[in-house]
This record gives C-alpha cells, structure tokens and sequence, in this order.
C-alpha cells in the first residue's frame, strides 16, 4: 500500500525475514513511503519492528522480496540512510565531540570535513555545552541526544528511529521531537518507532500497524483517527452508576473515558451530553468525530493486552 | 584511510583511557617480574641452591669438630647452631641436622644404628630432602676419606685429589650459556602472560560494541569490518611492544637497583627479539579475537581469557620453569602457545639467537594466530548472516 500519492522513496517489496533452520518466518511485509513523509511504526513488544528497521537498513539478510530506495536495491553502509538504535551506540569513555569525530571519520570523512559535520550535528542537537564532558556522564536526555546526532552525521535523506525517546525527560522529549520535525520539513523522511502513541499521533502522518511480523493497519494519519461510526468519546472523572451510561451504548475505556456509540442509542451528541449533565456527570474532555490512535492501535492488533 | 585513522585515534583514545586494563596490562606484569627475579635469584643462581638449617650438635667431644669442618665445607648446607626441636618452615629453617650425644663412637664404627638425624618441615618437596641428605652424606664421604688418608699416612690434599678425585667429574657446555638466569626467565615469562592479558580488554570492549549495538550502526555507515577490526587490534599491538620495553627496562634498570641481578643484553640479538615479542603479539591478538567472537557477555570474555591465560602459562613454563616439570608435564607444555614464545625468548636472551635461529618459534605462533583468525572470521561471518 503506498501512502502517499508521490514516487516512493522507500519501497519495502513483499520483505520476508525469518530462520531457515527452524523454519520460522517472522517477517512479511511490504510498505512504501514517500519523500518527506514521518511514517510511525507501531507494534506491540515482539512484533518485529526492530527486525523490520534492521532489515531496512541492510543489517539483516531478507529471506525473500527487496528493499528498494529511489528504486535501487538498498545495501548494507547506503550512507543516505541513517538508523538511530534504541541503546546507547556510542563510547560512554569518549567525549560527545570525540564521539561526533570519530563517527564521522569513520564516514570517511577528512579531517576538515569531520569536524564541519560533528560541529553542525553538536549545534542542531544543542550539545555544544557538553561536548568536551564524557559521555559516560551525560543525562538520560543528552545521551539520546547524541545518539541522535551521531545519524545526523549521514546527512541522511531516510532517518530510521527506533524508539528514539525511550527512558528521557519531558524537555529532552520535547527538544528531540521538535528537532524531529524540523528536519523534516527540511525534507528528510522518517520512520519514527514508538510505545509512546500519544508521540506518535502528534509527529506522524502516516501509521503502520505491525503484528506477528504482519503489517495489520496502514494508512494517512488522518484517515486513520476519522471516525468510522457515529461516536462520541467522554471523560468521565466519577462514575458511580455504570450501568446506566451502558444503557445510553456507552463502553468504559482507560483513564476515565467512555465510548457512546450514537447510532445504537439513536441520539445527537447534544442529546447525550444532556443526558449526562442532567444525571450529574461533568465531562472533564469531549473527543467527537476522532478516534485516539490507541483505539486504532487496540483494533489493529486484536489484544487489550500482551504477553511480555 | 579516513576511517581507519579515525579508528586507531579511537582505539587510542578508550585504552588510555581504561585504567583497569592498564594496570593489568603494565602493573601487575612490573610486579611480577620485580617479585620473581629476585625471589628466584637463589634458585637459578650457578653457584647453587643454599639450604637453610638448623644444626644440633649434642655430644660434647672435641673429635666432632673435623666432622662439623666438613659439613661447613659443603656449599649447599647453610647451618644455624640450635636446640633441638626447633619448629621448622619452608620460609625458615628447612631441617634439623642433630649429631646425638654418642655421635662419635657411632661415626668411629664403635656402636651401630644412625649417627645422624635429620628432620625435615613438613612441607619440604622430596627432590630438597634428597638434596640435603646427599649434602650431608658427602660431608661424611669427604669425613671418612680423610680420615683413612691420614691413617694411611698421606695428607688431605692427596686425599681430595686420589681418594676423592676432586675434578673428575666435569660439568661442560657448548660454549654458550644454557640456564637462564632469574631475571633472564622471569621477564619472558611475565611479559609474555602480560602479553596474552589483552585478550580481556580487547574482547570486553568488542562484546560492550556489540551490545550497545555500536558495531552495528558503524556497519550501517559503511564502515568495512577489516578497517574496524585492523583499527582496533594495531594500538594493543602497539602496546604489546611497549610492554617489551617496559618489562626489559625493568630488568635492565630497575631490578639492579633494587638488589637483584640485572638484565643484560649483550650478545643478545635485539632483532630476534622482537620478532619473537611480534609474533607473540600477534598469537595474542588472534587470541583475543577468537574470544571476542565466540563469547555472548562481558563476563563469558573475562573469564575465558583469564582462565586460558592461567592454564596457558602453567603448561608454558610461565609460573613454574618447564625444566623443572617431569618428562609428561614437559611434553604437555608444548601445546601450549606461552611455550613457544618462552622458547623463543629465551633462545634470544640466553642463547643469543638470531632471527632465523628463532623461525621455528616464530612459525608456531603465527600459524596458531592464523588458524585462530581465520576461525574467529568463520564464526564472525556465520553471525553477521544470521544477525
């Protein structure tokens, strides 16, 4: 399925990845994406998505199918595309400059040039003020960053991040997502991969569900959270009769909210909204004509709940 | 280029950095060698091993005293006059040498059993026992031969030179000297176990890159595994050979100040001797490599490199000198890589080999450093693949 109406800059071709010798497979996708797109890639825990960015990127062999940029075969070491792991894929002993140097020697990169790239990527992420301090030492948030800075170094036109926000404080969340955004509108594509859907719903403008190692739900952002059916979403702070906001179709969800569905009960959001008013209840939010991208998460992969 | 130099900068940059793996790399070999040459100094000295004991002399008449002549005369026999009963220790006084109160009627044939009796510390090995009962036994020999020389109506020096035949046993060499001295020994045999030590820092460092998934975004940027692996193995190459240096300046300089015996490099082939420190580098990194591959944990690498290292250097003459080991341990040390580089240093040091004398040394370690590459890329190759 392609998402977006242009020439696709990635193009994931009926991609299979599994172990020949246990006959398992546990990968089958195909996917495109366009230039300029921020495509989120969800999936619960062990549903493949570290596979599938590896396989992206050239570090892991597909079994059958290809993954094409621009067109071409993609290769282990395409210098355009850039993967920001999840650890930490640095040298805690060596500062965030030497660091930022010595990845992009390793580049192949000159001297001038790596110290013109490694100080660009040290002011886009804003470590200038750390970058003689060991990285051993740095925060939560400045070690991501850094992890972060290290793929800029590629100049990449497709930046895979896999989970590139885990474990970091709200302001260092806020800084990586903003400098997300910037570079794309600077016009790299992304693959951003999350637990976070809230992070994601707000970045992305695409979303591809993948479970078992099968895409289950692709599609624009947008259409995606469209509301399909008739429903209003309500935030309840105190519920103590819950049967009858059943008897009005409604269905609790987490944190307080509840899901009417308005063609059952046959009635207007104005009409329940009343209703609810009249019977005590005041609705702390009101969420009309949108789902939330956990709902859409929920539905795509069948399960309330997983197994670790 | 870029890359590698970037790399060999890196590699540079993380070892000075890791004092843990420099203190194992340069402390503890310093140690060893300062502690071993001089506690050894004795063992390996030419003039003999010297056995400390206590000697306890009972009776009372002047005649003992020719006999007592002749044991102060036997160079191994260090005696201390004492009580009987004296505890005894192998850090102390090796044994009681006690002439009882009848000594003498026993030594002129006048009353049989023993004359002599000797106690031993209880842990003294049986091959120092047997030296000190031989000690003593010719101190009586060159007693008795005496004796019967002077009845006989000649003097002592007849007796050592026609009866005794002082002289008539020869020790002979081929002209060059055979038996390393302490420093000689010690400083190959720790320099080489200090060498073998890189296998810890080179495989824990591997193995955190491979966690933390640095190896893996580097082979996204292109790097190729030869310039990564070529960059990382050259500066502990580098520090193999600062290791040489160190460890025979040590010898050269240090001990000497210290009391002991100097190293010497006179007639020694310094060529030689670095072709044997290169390939036994080199046998070390392919070594380290081979474990880097094969381990799965920090803690795995630790252990494996520690333990080989030590059953390595235990079969190779490190710790304990392979010709002081019986005929099997002596055959079995030749397995063991430690051996052959101990050979080989030691050909250079004492025997002063030149590099062609020393291509069968060197031959073994390269080839074991070639077979252990080429196994370390086989399990490499196999894993990149199945990633």
């Amino acid at each position: 399925m392609k998402i977006r109406g242009e020439a696709p800059l990635l193009s994931v071709e009926q991609l299979t990845f599994g172990y020949r010798k246990r006959q398992t497979q546990i990968i089958d996708v195909s996917l495109q994406l366009n230039a300029g797109d921020i495509l989120g890639l969800l999936g619960p825990n062990g549903a493949g998505k570290t596979t599938l960015v590896s396989l992206i990127a050239g570090l892991l062999k597909p079994l059958q199918g290809r993954v094409l940029i621009d067109g071409k075969p993609a290769h282990l070491g395409q210098r355009d595309v850039a993967l920001v792991p999840q650890e930490y894929a640095f040298y805690p002993r060596l500062s965030g400059r030497e660091n930022l140097l010595y990845f992009a020697g390793a580049l192949g990169l000159n001297r001038t040039q790596a110290k013109d790239r490694a100080e660009r990527a040290l002011r886009d992420c804003e470590l200038e003020p750390w970058q003689h301090r060991r990285a051993a030492h740095y925060s939560g948030g400045l070690k991501r960053r850094l992890n972060f800075a290290i793929a800029l170094l590629q100049q990449p036109r497709l930046l895979i991040l896999d989970e590139p926000t885990a474990g970091v404080d709200p302001q260092s969340r806020a800084f990586l997502l903003n400098t997300i955004r910037r570079l794309n509108q600077q016009g790299t594509t992304l693959i951003y991969t999350s637990h976070l859907l809230a992070e994601v719903e707000s970045l992305c403008r695409s979303v591809a569900v993948l479970d078992s190692g099968r895409i289950t739900l692709q599609g624009a952002m947008d259409t995606l959270l469209a509301e399909q059916r008739r429903q209003i979403s309500v935030k309840l702070p105190h519920v103590d009769a819950p049967e009858r906001l059943q008897a009005w179709a409604g269905q609790p969800r987490d944190d307080g909210w509840w899901e009417f569905d308005l063609q059952t009960s046959n009635q207007t959001p104005a009409q329940l909204l009343s209703k609810l008013e009249q019977a005590g209840y005041s609705p702390a939010q009101i969420r009309y004509g949108q789902r939330r991208l956990e709902d859409v998460f929920l539905a795509a992969t069948h399960r309330q709940e997983r197994q670790p | 280029m870029n890359a590698f130099w970037a790399s060999l900068r890196k590699e540079s940059l993380l070892l000075i950095r890791d004092w843990h793996a420099l203190l194992v790399l340069f402390a503890m070999p310093s140690l060893f060698v300062l502690i071993m040459s001089l506690a050894l100094e004795e063992r390996f000295d030419d003039g003999g091993v010297q056995l400390p004991g206590y000697l306890v002399v009972e009776t009372e008449t002047e005649s003992v005293e020719p006999f007592l002549a002749e044991l102060d005369a036997v160079p191994n026999l260090a005696l201390t006059p004492a009580t009987a009963g004296e505890p005894l220790r192998t850090d102390g006084a090796l044994y009681e040498l006690r002439l009882p109160r009848d000594f003498t009627l026993a030594l002129e044939g006048r009353r049989d059993g023993p004359g002599i009796y000797l106690r031993f510390a209880p842990e003294l090995a049986q091959r120092d026992r047997l030296l000190i009962e031989a000690a003593v036994q010719e101190a009586l020999a060159r007693y008795n031969t005496v004796e019967i020389a002077r009845e006989l109506g000649y003097d002592r020096e007849y007796a050592e030179t026609e009866l005794l035949r002082q002289g008539f046993i020869a020790v002979v060499s081929d002209g060059q000297a055979h038996t390393p001295s302490a420093v000689q020994q010690s400083v190959s045999a720790w320099l080489i176990f200090a060498m073998f030590f890189i296998a810890i820092p080179i495989s824990t460092t591997v193995i955190q890159e491979r966690q933390q998934r640095t190896l893996m975004r580097l082979r996204t940027f292109g790097m190729p595994i030869w310039v990564l692996y070529s960059a990382k193995l050259f500066p502990y190459f580098v520090v193999n050979l600062v290791q040489l240096l160190a460890m025979l300046a040590i010898g050269i300089f240090l001990l000497p100040l210290l009391g002991g015996q100097g190293l010497s490099l006179a007639g020694v082939n310094l060529a030689a001797l670095l072709a044997i420190g290169a390939s036994t580098s080199l046998a070390a990194l392919a070594l380290a490599s081979l474990i880097a591959t094969v381990a799965r944990s920090v803690e795995q690498a630790t252990v494996a490199s520690g333990a080989l290292n030590i059953v390595f250097a235990a079969l190779g003459g490190i710790m304990i000198p392979t010709f002081v080991m019986p005929p099997v341990l002596q055959t079995l040390a030749q397995i063991s890589p430690m051996a052959w580089s101990l050979n080989g240093f030691l050909d250079a040091l004492v025997r002063g080999a030149n590099v062609g004398d020393l291509a069968g040394s060197c031959a073994l370690l390269l080839g074991s450093a070639a077979i252990l590459w080429l196994a370390s890329a086989g399990i490499l190759k196999r894993g990149t693949d199945h990633d």
